[in-house]
């Protein structure tokens, strides 16, 4: 078993994955208890609070609590699933996640949705481009950001099965589906959609679509694309990113998050370490706040589109 | 145990404890010494470590660990080659208590008001599960400053986990002096009414009143309990009771003498 790409590619709500395989984890009868801090009615798992009671705890407005409570169920025997929007699970409970779920050796999944310009109209306050690198620096805690709801409810299954600290950012709204339902992965694992020559596009979560349609264009201009969705920020896949950085003349790095702290630094420093003539270049937001905004706004605005892809690429092949 | 009993082990407690410090040359001693009657009632007549029951123990003030350990120690837990290692490189006895370092450890602690969120998720689990066993958990009125504690208190309270006890060490001193000073002049007893806790006020170096108390939580059916501990920052050796604040302590020649004055004389006493 392993992933397929999607036939057609469908838009699909992340949300309706995470209620979707949170009942048919409860139903095979998985000790799992699933938590959340008066969002449960946004996260898509709403209907499990009514249906599942024993499997399902509201905190309130009370994340740093949630946070510490749900990893120490993990003692009892349970596994929690925690959600709220990416800001209010990262930056305002990264000492509980430290000490409660990751210095405790606790096991907890955390479900940090609308990450980066996913906050639309919620602003700049509910904006996060700084999650990863928060996250990211916390010892044995593993970070992933999957790109459409097939790889989304595998690590919610593979948690499910092995626990640990899981911190999975995605948005809860429609995106284009990447993968075939079938498809499963692998801990740790990056996955190379496009085997190309010139230019690397490596992106995590919906980027990876952005990625899949700026290396169409560029193939139209006669470059040859490869395409990764490197999924997993941490661990990272260093193996399959040596490959890519030993057989490309650049790397493009594309994320919904800040430069400092974010995938081109992690990209770039595994370059720096073998004497390899590749040129980086990233496609992330510039040390900036979020604002309010349509998707397409956001996205123009922080220099996040297909035609930020397509000009780094072709930047970065420029000799 | 028997009421003498459990005062011995008060003063070992304090008196382990003591060596501790003493082999360190400083320490978190006021509030290990507040809790330590807190202690020996509960590790002496309540929690339960038998196979079919697990009793927990979270120490939501971690600073207090050197107490704990000490306790553990007493109880045999914690081999004796240990106890005095404190804060030494490579040791098994961290200043905060960590549950995957030190035998006997149930929670890991240290940040304040993340204790007792895990005490109320752990009381949680176990309740959902229907799976037996009490959750103790001693908070300071200092970590009381800590917004999270409210947040702990409210689920405490909503959920009405009656299987969850918690100890408030209100021993009236923080690091930067009286808790009235640096914070408010908390009234617990109206504080815990409004938020719907069981509540018991005692006087919490009283093995006597302890030990009713705790009784008295664990015929509550459906309220979270806690019982309010008035303490003395220090309590047990009135050399530091009268300072102005023990709350951490590098002890100077004065302050050995008087923690090896009370080993001496508790060693004697219990003939250790």
């Amino acid at each position: 078993m392993s992933w397929q790409l999607a036939e057609d590619t469908n838009m699909r709500e992340v949300r309706n994955a995470y209620g979707k395989t949170l009942e048919t984890l409860i139903q095979q009868g998985k000790p799992i208890m699933v938590c959340d801090a008066d969002l449960a009615s946004s996260s898509g798992a709403g209907y499990i609070y009514k249906k599942y009671p024993d499997h399902s705890v509201n905190f309130g407005i009370c994340e740093a609590n949630m946070i510490s409570a749900a990893a120490a169920m993990s003692m009892t025997g349970l596994r929690a699933y925690v959600h709220s929007f990416a800001p209010f699970v990262t930056r305002r409970v990264a000492d509980q996640v430290f000490m409660s779920a990751a210095f405790a050796r606790n096991d907890l999944h955390i479900y940090a949705s609308d990450p980066g310009y996913w906050s639309l109209y919620n602003g700049a306050t509910h904006t996060t481009f700084e999650d990863l690198a928060i996250m990211r620096s916390i010892p044995g805690v593993t970070v992933v950001a999957p790109c459409d709801d097939v790889q989304f409810s595998w690590v919610l299954r593979y948690y499910a099965d092995h626990g640990g600290v899981i911190y999975n950012r995605c948005t809860r709204k429609k995106v284009p589906v990447i993968y075939s339902d079938s498809s499963t992965f692998t801990y740790g694992k990056a996955q190379w959609l496009k085997k190309g020559s010139d230019v690397a596009l490596i992106a995590i979560g919906e980027c990876v679509h952005d990625a899949l349609k700026s290396a169409e264009c560029l193939e139209k201009e006669g470059i040859s694309v490869s395409v990764i969705d490197l999924f997993f920020i941490k661990p990272l896949d260093e193996a399959l990113i040596q490959e890519v950085i030993q057989s490309h003349k650049a790397v493009v790095t594309i994320e919904n998050h800040n430069r400092y702290g974010g995938i081109g630094e992690l990209i770039g420093s595994l370059m720096a370490q073998k004497s390899v003539p590749v040129r980086l270049r990233q496609v992330c937001v510039e040390d900036q706040f979020g604002e309010v905004g349509t998707k397409e706004y956001l996205k123009e605005k922080f220099h996040l589109g297909i035609d930020d892809i397509i000009n780094a690429a072709k930047d970065a092949l420029k000799r | 145990m028997k009421k003498e009993d459990i005062i011995k082990l008060a003063k070992e407690i304090r008196c382990v404890t003591s060596e501790m410090f003493i082999k360190r040359g400083d320490g978190h001693l006021g509030g290990a010494f507040s809790i330590a009657d807190a202690l020996a009632v509960l590790f002496g007549n309540y929690i339960d470590h038998t196979e079919n029951v697990k009793d927990w123990f979270v120490l939501s003030k971690g600073h207090a660990g050197p107490s704990y350990y000490a306790t553990l120690a007493i109880l045999g837990k914690i081999p004796p080659k240990h106890i005095l290692t404190l804060n030494e490189n490579g040791t098994l006895l961290p200043s905060h208590p960590d549950r995957n370092k030190t035998p006997g450890v149930d929670c890991t602690t240290g940040s304040l008001g993340q204790g007792i969120s895990q005490a109320v998720g752990i009381a949680y689990g176990l309740k959902v599960q229907e799976k037996p066993g009490y959750v103790y958990c001693i908070i300071g009125d200092g970590e009381c400053n800590e917004g999270e504690v409210y947040e702990a208190l409210q689920f405490a309270a909503h959920k009405r986990l009656n299987n969850l006890i918690l100890l408030l060490d209100v021993n009236q001193k923080q690091v930067d002096g009286f808790t009235k000073d640096v914070s408010c002049n908390f009234k617990f007893d109206v504080l815990m009414d409004s938020l719907g806790f069981h509540h018991v006020r005692i006087n919490g170096n009283d093995v006597d009143d302890l030990d009713k108390a705790i009784q008295c939580c664990q015929q509550t059916k459906n309220m979270a309990n806690i019982i309010i501990m008035d303490t003395i920052k220090g309590c047990g050796i009135p050399y530091f009771e009268a300072k102005e604040n023990p709350h951490h302590v590098t002890f100077n020649e004065e302050d050995i003498k008087a923690l090896k004055d009370y080993c001496k004389v508790i060693k004697e006493e219990l003939k250790l």
